[in-house]
C-alpha cells in the first residue's frame, strides 16, 4: 500500500463506523485503481485531480452519510418536490464551491504541509481535556461542514452568500490562524 | 407515461445501467459509467459506494456470493447484480426516458420548427 493509499484509508474514517465496516475495502481498492489509472494517463496532474475530485466527493458524501443515514435513491417527478439541484445561478455555484474549499484545504494541508498543522496537536494549551487546536479546528470543520450544506440547499443566492460570509470564512480563518496562534500561546507561556 | 412514479436519482440510474444484465465490482462501474457518459461522470469511491449502499437498502440491488479466482482478482471486490425489482425500476425509467427523448427529438435533435 503506496503513501496515497495510506492517506486515503485515513480520510475513510470520517465515515460512520457501520459504513466503514462494510465498504472502506471496497473504498481503498477502488481508489487504488484510480490511482493507477490516473499513474499511466500520461498527465502530470492526473494524480492531483484524482486528488481533487476524491476530497470533493469526500465531504459530499461523508456528511450525508451522518446526517441521514439512508439517503433517497428516489426522487420525486414533480418540479415542486424535487430537490434544488441543477438548478442553481451562477453565484449560487461559485458560494457552494467557496464553501467545500476549508475541509479539503484542512486536508491538503495535512498531508502536504505536516509541519504548518503540527502547532495544532500541542498540549497545553488544552480546551475540554484536549489539545485547544484540535477543538478549534474541529470547531472550524463543523462550521465548513454546515456553510458547505448550506450553501448547496440554498434556495436563493442570498442564503448561500450568508452561508459562506458567517460559516465559511470564519473556518476558513480558523484553519489558517490556528497554528500560528497556538505556537504564540507557547512561546508565550514558555517565556513567563 | 408512468409521470406519477418517482425516478431514479443520476447517479444510481447510471449504476443501474452500468451493472446492466451481469454482474459488476465498483471498479468496472464506475469505468461502465465514465464510458457510457463519454468522462462526463466519474464516480467518486463515496458516491459510488453511498449509491450502492442505497440501491441494497431500496431492495434494487444485491451482492452475490460468487467471488472469482482469488488468484485473478482483488479479494476487496465485491459484485453487485440487479434484483428483478432493479430490472422493473430500469424498464420504468428506460420507457419514461425514451417518451421524453421522443418528444423532444423532432425540435431538439432533427432541427424542425414545431
Amino acid at each position: 500500500m503506496n503513501r496515497h493509499e495510506r492517506a486515503f484509508r485515513r480520510l475513510v474514517r470520517l465515515y460512520p463506523a457501520g459504513f466503514r465496516a462494510r465498504y472502506e475495502d471496497q473504498m481503498v481498492g477502488l481508489f487504488a485503481d484510480q490511482l493507477r489509472d490516473s499513474k499511466t494517463s500520461g498527465s502530470s496532474l492526473a494524480v492531483t485531480k484524482l486528488w481533487v475530485h476524491t476530497l470533493i466527493d469526500l465531504v459530499t458524501t461523508a456528511p450525508e452519510q451522518h446526517l441521514r443515514k439512508d439517503g433517497p435513491v428516489l426522487q420525486p417527478v414533480e418540479p415542486a418536490n424535487a430537490p434544488a439541484t441543477g438548478t442553481r445561478s451562477p453565484l449560487q455555484s461559485v458560494a457552494v464551491v467557496i464553501a467545500s474549499v476549508p475541509v479539503p484545504l484542512w486536508i491538503v494541508l495535512w498531508i502536504l504541509a505536516p509541519g504548518f498543522v503540527e502547532p495544532v496537536f500541542l498540549n497545553p494549551p488544552a480546551m475540554l481535556g484536549l489539545p485547544a487546536g484540535v477543538v478549534i479546528i474541529a470547531f472550524a470543520g463543523v462550521l465548513a461542514t454546515f456553510g458547505w450544506l448550506l450553501a448547496r440547499r440554498a434556495r436563493t443566492v442570498g442564503i448561500a452568500l450568508g452561508a459562506v460570509a458567517f460559516l465559511t470564512i470564519p473556518a476558513l480563518l480558523l484553519i489558517m490562524v490556528t497554528p500560528a496562534l497556538i505556537l504564540i500561546i507557547v512561546n508565550v507561556a514558555g517565556a513567563t | 407515461m408512468p409521470g406519477d412514479r418517482p425516478t431514479l436519482t443520476t447517479a444510481a440510474l447510471h449504476i443501474l445501467v452500468a451493472i446492466g444484465p451481469g454482474e459488476r465490482h465498483g471498479y468496472a462501474i464506475m469505468s461502465e459509467v465514465e464510458q457510457l457518459t463519454n468522462g462526463a461522470l466519474r464516480l467518486a469511491p463515496g458516491t459510488l459506494y453511498t449509491t450502492i449502499k442505497r440501491l441494497l437498502s431500496a431492495g434494487l440491488l444485491e451482492e452475490t456470493g460468487d467471488r472469482p479466482d482469488p488468484h485473478l482478482d482483488d479479494q476487496r471486490r465485491r459484485y453487485y447484480r440487479l434484483t428483478p425489482g432493479g430490472r422493473a425500476m430500469v424498464a420504468s425509467e428506460v420507457r419514461r426516458l425514451d417518451a421524453v427523448v421522443s418528444s423532444a427529438r423532432p425540435w431538439a435533435i432533427d432541427g424542425g420548427d414545431h
